[in-house]
């Protein structure tokens, strides 16, 4: 089953089909499609001929502030019609079906957004009555969706009274409480303490893994990102630098192993160095032991064990999401090739 | 926390038709703004109206038994504002009127009490309860970046527009056509015989019309305001000084000439000075309504007048609901 198809399983309805949108068939199982998407305000373009396609999971949208990943959101949402090029979410067309796609869509916005006065279970209660739920069962399914969050009493508190981390949960809560088959959450971790951020990256991993559902993070915390996302896409001035799986990102250039020894690492690069291995020290007293092969991790345990040098960590090396991100930003990474798949 | 907690629960729940969202938009808007203990104070206040002109009600229709009653009661009409406007719907009241004259003057006294009651202290508090529920409802809104749970849900801007249209026209029906309707069921029953109603029958519809005709370009304008700033005091401020500033403007306008007319006695016609006051426009257009078009010759430029308030206002409410997403 396709994404698209278990998107309109729910709901009993069809969505128009990929073809529909005239997008090509790699498009078919992507949840966001997008075929050289521009949009300009006057002179100033702030997204620039962007073509990619989201697969099913949990992607991690990411960005330097002014990447034009907002724009991107409010197109998807079909809150703003993009200058050139073709869109589409769930198999739908961002711009002649917005309104279908925002009831199959939950969206968690970044700023701030509450209706004063009102307690927290009447605004998730209100954000399930726009999506059509009656009176009553907008009730029941808020309190249900907010003891999923972890909203306890202050769910009645009136939400100017919540603290940042609370006004986090109501967000994700009114996003979710319509069982959107698709959830865009902009910056859902920030401003929680790091216990909640474990929670809230739970909640967003259980959401996939258990109930199917397709999830964009859009996000600065780059950890976030690594820990979550099984794709990850960069935008970089309007462009997509990168846009692969976090699998194939984070794999090194060339394949290499991460080494820890007990004591000085000098010690255990000079015995690897004896044996016509190529060892460096990496940071923070590592050592670097290029190729992962299976011969080169059996050489590198023999030579501790003639050496006596004890092994603390053996693991392959893995390029860090600060890299990737930096990597990208600067327009050099290798998966940038990937963009356009 | 939760006794027991399943955590995530898909949702099967049937769903009702989309044409409810403008609706819950309207009653939230109305459950938020009744969180304000003045606003409260305000809508008893709007009631407190009624007790005073159900005395001239009692009076007229129990003034056949006895002609010091009747004669009460023209001191009474005599006293309020614009009462020329009676005489020239109905002549001169009689010292003492008949059976069959009571039946002749009671459509246009009833009218006359009703629209005095509009006209008047209901218009006073329907600026004031204006003034209080519309600013925030769209400027906090944008302020508060709330049009993005609107708007990221499948609503559009009419839905939205008429949502919230509909909280300021439900607190301008609780003061303005709650009341008169009231006073007319109250005039009906102090009345000598319910049969009265088949001579009355169209006040009803004329308070619902003339109703309409103040709550559209009022709530209009003050959700156009509301929506053309950030900060709702700057709206309430807006709200106020557009009234304050129309009634200063008439009353500088019509001072002299009125001052003279009465000098020289002959009736001052105010003409196109009316529509410098929306104040005096929604009174002409309310008046025409009532059934009084003679003694307001300006009403179409009026209803004129205020359509195209309420156009300009829904255009700048259009423009301005969709202007957070465009950027």
């Amino acid at each position: 089953m396709t994404a698209n198809e278990r998107a309109a399983d729910p709901r009993g309805a069809a969505p128009s089909s990929a073809q529909g949108t005239d997008l090509p068939a790699s498009a078919k199982d992507a949840v966001i499609a997008l075929e050289g998407v521009t949009k300009s305000y006057g002179s100033f373009r702030a997204l620039h001929d962007i073509t990619t396609h989201i697969p099913p999971g949990v992607t991690g949208l990411l960005g330097p502030n002014g990447a034009g990943k907002s724009t991107l959101i409010k197109i998807l949402l079909g809150l703003l019609k993009a200058t050139t090029g073709k869109a589409s979410v769930l198999g739908h067309d961002v711009w002649r079906d917005n309104m279908r796609i925002r009831e199959l869509v939950g969206y968690m916005p970044e700023d701030d957004c509450y209706l004063p006065s009102l307690s927290g279970v009447e605004c998730v209660q209100f954000a399930a009555r726009l999506n059509r739920f009656p009176a009553i069962e907008s009730l029941r399914r808020a309190h249900e969706i907010l003891d999923f969050c972890g909203a306890g009493q202050e769910r009645y508190r009136p939400v100017e009274t919540y603290s940042t981390g609370m006004r986090q949960k109501l967000k994700f809560a009114q996003a979710l409480v319509h069982d959107p088959p698709l959830l865009i959450l902009d910056e859902p971790t920030s401003g929680l303490d790091p216990d909640e951020r474990e929670s809230m990256l739970n909640r967003i991993k259980l959401l996939h893994a258990s109930h199917g559902k397709s999830i964009v993070i859009c996000t600065h915390i780059l950890p976030d990102v690594q820990q979550v996302s099984g794709h990850v896409v960069i935008l970089a001035a309007g462009r997509v630098s990168v846009a692969n799986s976090m699998t194939e990102l984070s794999r090194p250039a060339s394949p290499a192993l991460h080494l820890r020894v007990a004591g000085p690492p000098e010690r255990m690069i000079a015995a690897l160095n004896e044996r016509q291995i190529d060892a460096q020290p990496g940071p923070l007293g590592s050592v670097v032991v290029m190729g992962d092969s299976e011969d080169s991790i059996r050489e590198v345990w023999r030579t501790a064990a003639q050496h006596g040098i004890a092994i603390r960590s053996l693991a392959p090396a893995r390029n860090s999401m600060e890299t990737i991100f930096l990597e990208a930003v600067r327009g050099s990474v290798g998966g940038g090739s990937d963009a356009n798949s | 926390m939760p006794i027991h907690n399943p955590g995530y629960l898909p949702c099967t729940t049937a769903r009702v038709t989309s044409f409810t969202r403008w609706w819950t938009i309207c009653v939230t808007g109305i459950v938020r703004t009744l969180k304000s203990t003045w606003l409260k104070r305000l809508l008893f206040a709007a009631f407190l109206p009624l007790l005073a002109f159900a005395g001239p009600f009692l009076a007229f229709e129990q003034s056949y038994r006895d002609p010091q009653i009747w004669r009460g009661f023209v001191a009474v009409i005599k006293g309020m504002p614009q009462s020329a406007m009676l005489s020239a719907s109905v002549g001169e009241l009689p010292p003492w009127p008949t059976g069959d004259e009571f039946s002749r003057i009671r459509h246009g006294t009833w009218s006359f009490m009703l629209l005095t009651m509009l006209r008047y202290p209901q218009s006073f508090l329907i600026v004031l309860v204006v003034g209080i529920v519309a600013p925030p409802l769209i400027s906090q809104d944008l302020r508060t970046r709330a049009y993005l749970i609107y708007f990221s849900r499948p609503i559009t801007r009419l839905e939205y527009i008429l949502g919230k249209v509909g909280v300021v026209a439900f607190f301008l029906v609780v003061i303005s056509a709650l009341p008169a309707l009231i006073l007319y069921v109250v005039g009906l029953l102090l009345s000598p015989s319910l049969s009265i109603f088949f001579e009355t029958w169209d006040l009803p519809l004329r308070v619902v019309l003339a109703s309409l005709v103040l709550v559209i370009p009022t709530t209009l304008v003050a959700l156009a305001i509301s929506s053309l700033t950030l900060e709702s005091r700057y709206a309430a401020f807006a709200w106020f000084a557009i009234w304050i500033v129309g009634h200063v403007t008439y009353s500088a306008l019509t001072a002299i000439p009125s001052f003279e007319s009465q000098r020289m006695q002959t009736e001052y016609e105010p003409g196109w000075r009316i529509l410098t006051s929306p104040y005096q426009m929604l009174g002409n257009a309310q008046a025409y309504v009532f059934g009084f078009g003679e003694s307001v010759p300006m009403a179409p430029a009026s209803f004129g007048a205020l359509l195209l308030v309420s156009v300009v206002s829904l255009m700048i409410l259009f423009r301005r609901v969709n202007a957070p997403m465009r950027v």
